[in-house]
């Protein structure tokens, strides 16, 4: 896993809701069994028309829109648990999403596959989707060490949450296995006790 | 039992009081490099439903009521104990159709308390306990139930008589209603996408909308007793000339069940066609999709755009109202 301390980009808005995996990466393109080439195929059905010409009006296909940072609207990931909307997402380019609530199951697959997830107020939400729509240019500054988001160019900020465990995790770029392959003695210990 | 897959509708196994529920490909690797998984303990919730369920209510009715009124999210962050007199007369068919949905309204696992009906349910099957261990394990299983006063971090209840047969008219599996009430009338602008998606107005009822597929399986509804009430609706009776009926078993051995009991018969009599066992139509995966822009009243457990084909509109539903959609060729009230 890739190492994430800070990240300044400009970002992409979706503003819409409750966003599911199955829109992420729609169930046909699951059967590969690499994690690699996802990307291609993020967001497919709002990306493209029926037709296969690309959708304009989708913020991914509106070229004013760009950068590592995906802004989506509440309850971000749910459905499925499939992690390949995390793979698609990063494949794309993605590195933060930002949103006022992200579902348990996506919110897990992202943070282990380095894709951080931001959890915002909805009034911020609301500011970060008015001053992207307004001037796209605008740059967002993401620390993840002191846990603040910031607009470039303006005071404001909000400080997000983050398990300390996986905070690690990400700054360090180690994932769950490293952890827990490093407690084997202590893990061993406790299945002897408990049998 | 601590059980976990990577397909989040693994919270189907709640039904037995077992712990259970979806993870990531990543986790999966987890737990094969170290039999162990890294988590944050869950909060706790508990949705009692008292009383008894009208003539003919469904556990599918039950859950889609439960959903719609609580919404997709309120569950993120909890385990789920479903709990009253409605899951304690429910079948352990019914008890999985339940606890199957729990993560469509967001919470990782639900489980109901095991007693004698789930006792008697794993008794004798292939993998469980034999003899003298069975009667150890079933002592054990009996200390499992919630102790009397416990607090959860959250509480709901709803009476049963309050739950009538449900449908969904949006694109996620809190919008549903009772059949015989109105789309609600949001101003949303998801809300609003849902309903163009689906083709629907605000305040307009469904019944009478013509239906050209319907598809009775998926991990949610696809067990003996789902085939059994589909099967004795549609006894003596045939699918509407526009319709196509698709019935899926959940596995190889419901298929064999079926056709032991000769419901495969009544299928056929009826103009159902009776297709292989698995996911099939609910996700669109192998060759049984619905087409663009076309109607589904589906048994399974989403209705997210595109996700029985591209395009596809599905409503959520009972294999009850789902056999009766697909012998009417619209949507019907039941009860009228």
């Amino acid at each position: 896993m890739e190492a994430f301390k800070k990240l300044n980009s400009t970002a992409v808005p979706i503003q819409i809701e409750n966003i599911d995996t199955d829109q992420i990466i729609p169930a046909r393109f699951l059967k590969a069994t690499d994690r690699k080439g996802f990307g291609d195929n993020v967001f497919r059905d709002w990306r493209y028309h029926k037709d296969g010409t690309e959708n304009q009006e989708f913020p991914l296909n509106n070229t004013t829109y760009s950068g590592q940072i995906l802004i989506a609207g509440n309850n971000f990931g749910c459905g499925s648990s499939r992690e390949h909307a995390a793979w698609a997402l990063t494949g794309y380019g993605f590195k933060v999403i930002i949103s006022s609530f992200f579902a348990d199951i996506f919110k897990g697959n992202a943070l282990n596959n380095g894709l951080l997830p931001i959890q915002v107020s909805e009034a911020f939400l609301k500011v970060l989707f008015e001053t992207i729509q307004k001037n796209p240019e605008t740059h967002l500054l993401v620390d993840l060490e002191n846990q603040t988001l910031s607009i470039e160019g303006s005071d404001r900020y909000e400080t997000f949450e983050i398990s300390a465990y996986k905070k690690q995790c990400m700054i360090n770029g180690y994932d769950d296995i490293d952890y827990l392959v490093n407690n084997r003695d202590k893990i061993i210990a406790f299945e002897k006790k408990n049998s | 039992m601590t059980m976990v897959c990577g397909d989040s509708h693994t919270s189907t196994h709640g039904a037995f009081g077992s712990i259970a529920f979806g993870i990531g490909t990543s986790q999966v690797a987890q737990v094969f490099a170290s039999q162990c998984l890294l988590l944050s303990k869950p909060k706790s919730m508990r949705i009692t439903v008292n009383g008894t369920l009208k003539k003919d209510i469904q556990p599918k009715d039950v859950i889609l009521y439960i959903i719609s009124k609580l919404g997709t999210d309120s569950g993120t962050g909890y385990f789920v104990e479903y709990a009253g007199d409605v899951f304690e007369a429910m079948s352990m068919e019914g008890r999985m159709t339940v606890c199957n949905m729990s993560i469509e309204m967001g919470a990782r696992g639900g489980m109901i308390a095991p007693d004698q009906k789930t006792f008697d349910y794993v008794q004798g099957r292939e993998f469980a306990p034999k003899g003298a261990d069975f009667d150890k394990k079933v002592a054990y299983w009996k200390t499992l139930p919630t102790d009397e006063g416990t607090s959860f971090d959250a509480e709901f209840k709803f009476d049963a008589a309050d739950i009538g047969h449900m449908i969904t008219y949006g694109t996620n599996p809190g919008m549903g209603m009772k059949v015989t009430e109105k789309i609600p009338s949001l101003k949303n602008d998801s809300f609003e996408k849902s309903l163009k998606y689906m083709g629907f107005n605000k305040g307009e009822s469904l019944i009478n909308k013509p239906i050209n597929y319907v598809f009775i399986g998926s991990c949610t509804n696809s067990r003996i007793e789902d085939f059994r009430i589909a099967a004795a609706y549609i006894n003596g009776k045939h699918k509407a000339e526009n319709v196509h009926a698709l019935i899926v078993p959940g596995s190889q051995q419901v298929d064999a069940q079926i056709r032991r009991e000769g419901l495969d018969k009544v299928f056929e009599e009826a103009g159902f066609e009776l297709r292989q066992a698995g996911c099939s139509a609910c996700l669109a995966m192998n060759d049984d999709k619905i087409p663009q822009g076309e109607y589904c009243v589906s048994t399974s457990n989403r209705n997210f755009e595109g996700r029985q084909g591209p395009g596809a509109r599905t409503l959520l539903a009972s294999p009850l109202m789902a056999a009766a959609t697909a012998v009417a060729g619209k949507i019907i009230d039941l009860n009228a």
